[in-house]
């Protein structure tokens, strides 16, 4: 699925996704199930992800090293950009 | 000093955590953006109506991937779902018209909504404050994705360090919405329905991955 058509279904979605709550605010609040989705369901997803990512293209110790640096930064900084860059850092020192 | 002008410069003010975080941000989308060698505009156009950092990088991942329609809505859909909640959260601090309350409400993302939800309620319910807090942080998301994809253009593309930009990306958001959530118990799911899919269906893992994700998340 190319850039442009991700961009134009993905924006009419996330217009919708969060203007609609504007007129069924009442029948929303009342769905247990909607409210159990959006509370773990982000987390996994990105998980899947990054399960993906690893396995797939960073699966040897140089990608092994970097997650845990970068990991590690961002539990001790919690800066996203400083955790970012230490991750990078390190795998391409590990990797060169 | 009029109360217009107050309102406006406390929301510029408040907004500065905002934009210590998403300016960068968006500057790391750009380059990613512009390193997986797609359309610097689509790239913008993204951080525009899309606006959210986790919504474009999934959908990023599901693009370079190679992933269908299918995939990309079981992917991306249930992370814009999040949305719909910050905005039934402040519903009754909304502005009118209804077009300024359209625009606050698709501004809604992480970010300003912590910053409004924080606010007391007199002043988040100012519609100077409100608006002016969402546009600022939109135009901080949008400038950053534009500096990124003009700077990912003069980065080589040779420096393999920076593939690993993206899931160092997503395992910090991880990590982030672990202590959020206070437990790490859908992370191990997630790895374990992950391998075991991977297992399984092989280079289609994904989707029956996310089937199983969504039933975990309601069974919880």
């Amino acid at each position: 699925m190319g850039a442009a058509w991700t961009c134009i279904i993905l924006g009419a979605i996330s217009i919708l996704t969060r203007i609609l709550p504007l007129g069924i605010a009442d029948w929303l609040g009342r769905q247990s199930w909607v409210a159990r989705l959006a509370a773990v369901l982000p987390c996994m997803i990105l998980t899947l992800l990054l399960v993906s990512d690893i396995a797939n293209r960073f699966a040897g110790l140089p990608g092994v090293v970097s997650m845990a640096a970068t990991l590690l930064c961002h539990m001790v900084f919690r800066q996203t950009l400083l955790s970012l860059f230490v991750g990078c850092s390190c795998y391409a020192l590990v990797a060169g | 000093m009029s109360d217009r002008a107050r309102f406006v410069r406390e929301s510029l003010w408040d907004s500065l955590p905002v934009f210590a975080a998403y300016f960068p941000l968006g500057i790391t989308w750009g380059v990613v953006w512009e390193q997986a060698g797609l359309s610097p505009v689509w790239g913008v156009l993204f951080s525009v109506f899309i606006y959210g950092a986790t919504a474009q990088l999934l959908a990023l991942s599901v693009i370079v991937a190679g992933g269908g329609l299918g995939s990309m809505l079981l992917t991306v859909v249930p992370v814009m779902l999040r949305n719909s909640f910050y905005t039934v959260a402040l519903l009754d601090r909304l502005p009118r018209p209804f077009w300024v309350r359209l625009y606050t409400a698709f501004c809604l993302i992480d970010g300003p909504f912590a910053v409004a939800a924080c606010k007391d309620k007199e002043t988040s319910s100012q519609p100077w404050y409100l608006v002016t807090l969402m546009t600022v942080v939109h135009i901080y998301w949008v400038a950053g994705s534009v500096v990124g994809v003009w700077a990912g253009a003069y980065v080589p593309n040779k420096i393999e360090a920076l593939d690993f930009v993206l899931p160092a990306l997503l395992a910090v958001i991880v990590l982030e919405q672990v202590l959020k959530l206070g437990s790490s118990v859908p992370v191990l799911i997630s790895v374990f329905v992950a391998l075991t899919m991977q297992w399984l269906f092989g280079a289609a893992w994904m989707l029956p991955a996310i089937g199983l994700c969504i039933i975990a998340s309601l069974r919880r």
